[in-house]
């Protein structure tokens, strides 16, 4: 665990380097071979009417996502495969949800869209790092991702590659499916996964 | 306040008379002290914030004073909070949130005589004891006052944008079609699930899927998949009902008008009950009628919303309240 932080600052610069206003950026693809193969990645966001509990898991190449409802009602539950090639597919495809031929999930799930650009080598360089409470976000142009006619962009925690904020393309500032952030927990324990026979190509 | 249903309203009524609250005499003339427990923070203009709201308007009015604590969405540390209010005399402890729902519960047996609400589906009637309130709110009813509204406005066709087809998103969904026929029995709805409570991508395309088939008004049952559907219409020129926060700025823009959580009522009735010594067992659903679900401010983008529209509502939460009109049930199986 140490090693994976010592290596994940080593990645981090400072774009701009002399200038006066330099700000801190990272190397998208260095910081891809350190992020944790494996982490259940909790937290919560306000909704009108309720607090929505959302769950993201990582299990090597497996990105599960739970949420949608309040505390103790049934929630949503999305899973995708990363395939060595680069691709995408959905584990399950929840009812009404277009997954074949889809573009990639712009939510949570752009967690695994962003790893699946990293390797495909269509997303690299360096990004700045933007302050979200006490976390380090990196923003990813959702173009690079392949989303057409953008409305927000997902941004990862820095130290994990878990999308845990979009910011609005309009006014820079984040919003719609973004984590409270004091209420993040992430743990790197093994996470056993349900397994599903579905699957459908992206 | 209504109740979840007649027969809870009787439980609770044999609850209060078999159960007298020690202490309530010396309470009624006094402000209660009021500890108010919510999951996250009570700035954050929604959720949390429709607690503090609520306790702010019951101290206002010299009823309370109160004290709230944030971020108290785990049981484990949340527990020890809860009994530490009990332990230090507080007359009210209102857990806000159904994450605070079994801690509220779990500490309420080891203190007889303090108060206690709870927050949780209906389920959680079931649970309620001599020293504990409880309180939820009807999905149904958030989508139907919706509905109500989008049939006052003079369209058509609506649109309908929900992400995953969970039992309580369905509801809202039903009531939102129940209300607009309420109102205007000519105008349809198209409707459209994404799937997703969290991708705005795919609730963009869906808006316009429908706007491309001829939808003029679009509805969202969805928060986080609000703005999505509010870049859509801004980009067709249309209107949307249920865009919640700034969307990017695009909310003025585009949206009408929303539906939220009024919390005063309900603690207001918890502050009687303690007051009057019939706290205890009792189920609050947070509707219409007792004006626990209501309209945000109303952004009347293009002149299109009736001057007297605040009115009307009026008048249905007053037909409502009376019993002259009844909702149907939207909780059963789809037509």
């Amino acid at each position: 665990m140490v090693r994976r932080w010592a290596a994940a600052l080593a990645v981090i610069g400072l774009a701009g380097v002399g200038g006066a206003g330099a700000v801190p950026s990272i190397d998208i693809a260095a910081a891809a071979t350190s992020w944790l193969p494996q982490f259940v990645l909790t937290g919560t966001k306000t909704e009108p009417t309720y607090i929505e509990h959302i769950r993201l898991e990582r299990n090597g190449d497996v990105f599960v996502l739970q949420g949608g409802a309040p505390a103790g009602m049934t929630p949503s539950r999305v899973s995708v495969a990363l395939h060595a090639d680069g691709t995408l597919s959905y584990l399950n495809c929840p009812t009404e949800m277009r997954c074949h031929g889809a573009t990639p999930p712009s939510g949570f799930l752009a967690s695994a869209a962003i790893l699946a650009a990293i390797r495909e080598r269509q997303l690299s360089g360096r990004f700045p790092l933007i302050a979200y409470g006490g976390l380090q976000l990196v923003c990813i142009p959702a173009e690079q991702l392949g989303i057409h006619d953008a409305v927000l962009d997902p941004c990862i925690e820095a130290q994990s590659g878990a999308v845990i904020a979009q910011r609005h393309r309009r006014s820079g500032e984040f919003d719609g499916p973004s984590l409270d952030p004091w209420s993040i927990t992430l743990s790197t324990s093994p996470v056993q996964l349900t397994s599903s026979t579905q699957s459908s190509s992206m | 306040m209504r109740k979840l249903s007649r027969l809870q309203f009787l439980a609770g009524l044999a609850a209060v008379t078999a159960f007298a609250v020690p202490g309530s005499s010396s309470i009624a003339a006094e402000k209660l002290k009021v500890a108010v427990l919510v999951p996250g923070l009570a700035n954050d203009g929604a959720f949390n914030q429709a607690a503090l709201e609520g306790a702010k308007k019951l101290a206002d009015e010299g009823l309370i004073t109160f004290e709230i604590r944030e971020k108290q969405r785990d049981p484990a540390s949340s527990e020890p909070v809860i009994r530490q209010y009990a332990q230090r005399g507080y007359d009210l402890i209102i857990g806000h949130g159904i994450e605070l729902s079994e801690p509220i519960l779990n500490v309420a047996k080891d203190f007889p005589k303090v108060h206690f609400a709870a927050s949780g589906g209906p389920d959680l009637a079931g649970k309620l004891t001599a020293n504990t309130d409880g309180w939820t709110y009807d999905f149904a009813q958030y989508g139907y006052l919706s509905g109500w509204v989008a049939g006052k406005l003079g369209v058509s066709k609506v649109g309908s944008v929900g992400g995953p087809q969970l039992p309580f998103i369905l509801a809202a969904h039903k009531g939102f079609k129940g209300g607009l026929q309420g109102t205007d029995p000519s105008a349809t709805v198209i409707e459209v699930y994404t799937g997703s409570f969290d991708d705005v991508q795919k609730a963009a395309e869906a808006t316009k899927g429908l706007i491309a088939q001829g939808a003029q008004l679009v509805w969202t049952s969805g928060d986080g998949i609000g703005n999505g559907v509010a870049a859509a219409a801004e980009q067709a020129g249309i209107h949307t009902l249920g865009v919640t926060g700034s969307a990017g700025g695009l909310a003025q823009k585009v949206n009408i008008v929303s539906v939220e959580l009024n919390m005063y009522p309900t603690f207001r009735a918890y502050v009687d009950a303690v007051k009057d010594g019939s706290f205890g067992k009792k189920f609050f659903v947070s509707g219409l009628a007792n004006r626990g679900l209501v309209l945000t401010p109303i952004n009347d983008i293009d002149k299109r919303v009736p001057a007297d529209l605040q009115k009307q509502v009026d008048a249905l939460v007053g037909e409502l309240a009376s019993g002259a009109k009844t909702l149907p049930d939207f909780y059963g199986p789809a037509k």
